[in-house]
């Protein structure tokens, strides 16, 4: 397969990249014990970018022989050369990085099991719970997996192979409340298929249990106090802060949009506890759950120091803004599918774990807010990030209160890492995780919990 | 492929699915090419091209129902889609809602031009980024496309049902934000579509206006304190914070999980008597519609809520069967009615509150309490607009904010997939970073 993209992309004129890209996917939920979707998808194909007169021109076709190859690296050309002539700008050429290489294969290694046996887990998860949980409304669970594999080659030499796998449990449950329903969910899994995922899946039920026991009290919950308050962020959630707060507003391509990120290389944006960082492979530990080692304009990928204690120090770059703020790529240039041009998306973010007890940090806030579980987020130029918690619980004088109602955190994200007195030891990868920006892509996101300040939204 | 032999491909997958030993079948190929020019507020950056085939499959077999989407149409990806979606059925457990649906046959139809106008879509690119650079020379712009999509569905099932539609529009999208001294306003985004081509890019959607009040929000502050007051909500907010949520409780799958705080409000005032939701897939000013939805039925429009009185949920074929309702909805295009008044005349009449034009907050439940930012949006006292603001964070419930609608402009905003007025309510806690 890279002998047969090597080839052809070295007929190209020019900078050319040339790939082969399957993205697979089976998903299977249930709700009220009936299945509702059930289902495999392939999206493939391959498709072509070529840079020429100062413009990149992009083609797709959803076919891998010869023949589309050579049809998408020709109108690839053709659509950059009819832009450029249009646009008549300078051409520079492109930055040259080292080639991305290797087979980066991470199929799984045990026996596939059969399309039943989602269905049967799903079954055996739902009668437990609700032999466990009568009361319940509404049991939502799904499995989604998806494996996305690519074959690369460039005008420059990289020749890289990829397949990565991520599956994911999603546990929804809702009950009734005095004022309608409320509903709470979980997500398990991670990196690998479901064959690599299916016993500790199996084995969710125990901390279903917990999820049950934050809903049983959220009902119960109030809406949190609307204002600024002391907050200690779990786990969970440092993930989120990290792709959501930061990691968005040093993406280069948002920098030369006019981030507040921008011109603040070497300056204090954060306190000197936090060190955050953009990584490729799977994260400093492994733990992430994506895979990515070369990018697809086959520059290998780097780890990338965003803040290092407290100091500003790179940007995510692509070739086309490295060549513009004069940078180097980091190899964080993603296309979700064939269809897709690669722009400058975030790989697997985390804040660096500290010294800090989660019980210490609770401990020193006098009334705040413990927030334990998030749903969406939204970044922006100016730092100013939201996301959606849907489990909290006040902190009085050291101790954990009643638990709280969906909100909404907001702050503006260097002054909120700014006032970060506290970061946990324990460090966690979100078990999913996508980000959407032109496409939806999927990323890791992991943290500690830490202790600062935010806007929470209420009542 | 043209158009008959991509039909006949259609109903061909469907009957080599029930020879490969489904009981009923239906498939729908959809063929989509694309021409887009990516730009940003100072240079062309991306021409692109795209080519795509998906079939996608149901199978039925003894009440039991498996899917699969395939890219192409190789005779070994027909064959691996169809046993995969046979392989799922086999182990789905039985469902007697699980079913091929049997519809009157629409003729074939074909909206929209057939063709992209490649060269004037470029032209009209440059002609937007000089004219930005005149007119709003403090807009920054990353990630503007301007799209022509020709989309071709041909649907058939083993009942002998087949539809056929075809639609070409154009879509443009940009993200921007306003740079000036070092300073940068908060992003926003705007998209629409048609089927012309767009005069100017400037006019899609509202364009000018959101540039220019990028232009203004140089200084935001957040709102003085916290209190209780009015939300107008322009349209582009309008579909995030309330349409999105208020579709999805008032959905069959809402109804199926018995968490839609309306299951049991139908006939009755849910919203201010000014305020009415209509579904209007198949209007014909909506590239965005459809003629027939998933299962082949043709589309048709539904009074979801009229004079604030809940008149029906949207319920598609399946959830039709499973809860043994009448089918009123397969895919949604809303249009609230415009009302008597102008959005300056709204505003005049506000005492405090927050004139919205982004919502950016997590997603409301199904209880649908709502909590976040007021993005790119203004302080209104007295009936003034008083300042952009910033840090600045709005919750409530959407109940009680639809029973709590006091104007609608006559002004509306069609999005190609939407057409949709200003709307004031109050009851809004809004607090401000103090």
């Amino acid at each position: 397969m890279l002998d047969r993209l090597e080839r052809l992309v070295g007929t190209a004129p020019g900078y050319a990249e040339l790939r082969l890209h399957r993205n697979t996917q089976r998903n299977v939920s249930m709700r009220q014990g009936t299945v509702i979707d059930n289902s495999t998808s392939t999206l493939a194909g391959s498709s072509a970018r070529c840079h020429a007169l100062g413009t990149f021109g992009f083609a797709s076709a959803p076919a891998e022989d010869d023949a589309a190859l050579q049809r998408v690296l020709r109108l690839a050309r053709a659509n950059a050369d009819t832009l450029g002539s249009h646009a008549a700008y300078t051409d520079r050429p492109l930055p040259k990085t080292p080639r991305g290489e290797g087979v980066h294969d991470y199929r799984t290694k045990r026996a596939k099991l059969p399309a039943g046996a989602r269905i049967e887990l799903l079954k055996q998860l739902d009668a437990q719970i609700r032999a466990r949980h009568p009361k319940l409304v509404n049991v939502d669970l799904g499995i989604q997996e998806l494996t996305i594999e690519k074959a690369l080659a460039t005008s420059e030499g990289a020749r890289t192979y990829g397949n990565s796998p991520r599956v994911v449990l999603y546990v929804r449950l809702a009950t009734e409340a005095a004022d309608g329903p409320v509903q709470l969910g979980q997500i398990f899994g991670g990196f690998g298929e479901f064959e690599d995922n299916a016993e500790a899946l199996a084995a969710a039920m125990s901390a279903i249990d917990g999820l049950h026991e934050d809903l049983r009290r959220k009902a119960e919950g109030v809406f949190p106090d609307a204002g600024f308050h002391d907050v200690v962020l779990d786990s969970d959630l440092a993930g989120i802060l990290a792709h959501e707060a930061i990691g968005h507003t040093c993406e280069a391509d948002l920098v030369l949009a006019g981030s507040i990120a921008g011109g603040r290389i070497g300056q204090k944006v954060a306190s000197e506890k936090v060190t955050l960082m953009d990584q490729g492979g799977r994260g400093f530990d492994g733990g992430s759950t994506i895979a990515i080692h070369v990018d697809d304009e086959g520059t290998p990928c780097r780890d990338v120091a965003i803040i290092e204690k407290g100091i500003l120090r790179s940007y995510l770059n692509n070739k086309a803004t490295a060549q513009e703020l004069e940078a180097e790529p980091t190899g964080n240039a993603r296309a979700f599918t064939f269809a897709d041009e690669p722009i400058v998306r975030m790989r697997s973010t985390c804040i660096m774990p500290g010294q800090d007890k989660l019980e210490e940090m609770i401990g020193a806030v006098e009334h705040g807010y413990y927030l334990k579980r998030s749903s969406n987020g939204q970044a922006d130029l100016t730092s100013e990030f939201m996301f959606g918690i849907v489990c909290g619980y006040e902190i009085v004088n050291g101790k954990l209160g009643r638990a709280i109602r969906d909100t909404t955190i907001s702050g503006v994200a260097f002054d909120v890492l700014e006032a970060v007195t506290h970061v946990g030891d324990t460090m966690k990868w979100s078990n999913g995780g996508f980000c959407g920006k032109k496409t939806i892509i999927p990323v890791g996101m992991g943290g500690p919990a830490i202790k600062t300040k935010l806007n929470i939204g209420g009542r | 492929m043209n158009p008959a032999a991509e039909l006949d491909f259609a109903r061909d997958v469907a009957k080599r699915a029930c020879a490969a030993g489904a009981e009923a079948a239906q498939a729908a190929f959809v063929r989509d090419e694309q021409v887009e020019v990516c730009f940003d507020n100072r240079r062309l950056t991306l021409l692109r091209t795209t080519d795509q085939d998906t079939t996608a499959l149901a199978v039925f077999k003894g009440g039991r129902k498996g899917r699969s989407s395939i890219t192409g149409r190789a005779a070994d990806a027909v064959a691996a889609g169809i046993a995969e979606a046979l392989a799922a059925a086999e182990a789905a457990p039985p469902n007697p809602a699980n079913m091929i649906a049997e519809a009157p046959a629409l003729a074939p139809s074909a909206h929209g031009p057939e063709a992209a106008d490649r060269d004037g879509m470029i032209a009209s690119s440059l002609a937007h980024i000089e004219t930005v650079a005149r007119e709003f020379p403090a807009v920054v712009s990353r990630e503007s496309y301007h799209r022509f999509l020709r989309t071709r569905w041909s649907f058939a099932n083993s009942a002998g049902l087949a539809q056929q539609e075809a639609r070409g529009r154009y879509a443009f999208f940009t993200m921007f934000s306003a740079r000036r001294d070092g300073r940068s306003t908060s992003l926003n985004y705007v998209g629409a579509s048609a089927y012309k081509p767009f005069s100017s890019l400037m006019e899609a959607g509202v364009l000018r206006r959101l540039y220019g009040e990028a232009e203004r929000s140089f200084d935001p502050r957040p709102a003085p304190g916290k209190f209780v007051g009015d939300l107008i909500i322009v349209p582009e907010a309008l579909e995030g914070l309330v349409l999105w949520p208020l579709g999805g409780v008032l959905g069959g799958y809402s109804l199926m999980a018995g968490t839609s705080p309306y299951k049991d409000k139908k006939g009755t005032l849910v919203a201010n008597p000014m305020f009415s939701l209509l579904n209007r897939p198949s209007a014909s000013h909506f590239p965005e519609g459809h003629d027939f939805d998933g299962f082949g039925i043709p589309t048709r429009d539904l009074d979801v809520i009229r004079d604030g009185v809940l008149e029906d949920f949207l319920v598609d074929f399946y959830i039709a069967k499973k809860l043994g309702m009448q089918q009123t909805a397969g895919m949604q295009c809303f249009v609230v009615p415009p009302g008597p008044k102008s959005e300056a005349e709204i505003i005049a009449e506000t005492e405090r509150g927050v004139l919205l034009t982004r919502f950016s907050g997590g997603m409301p439940n199904e209880n649908l309490d709502f909590s976040g930012i007021a993005k790119n949006s203004f302080y209104v006292e007295n009936g003034k607009i008083k300042h952009p603001l910033s840090e600045t964070m709005i919750s409530g419930n959407l109940r009680e904010l639809l029973l709590q609608i006091r104007a609608i402009s006559k002004e509306t905003v069609d999005s190609g997939g939407s057409r949709l007025p200003t709307i004031a309510a109050g009851g809004v806690t809004i607090h401000g970073k103090t």
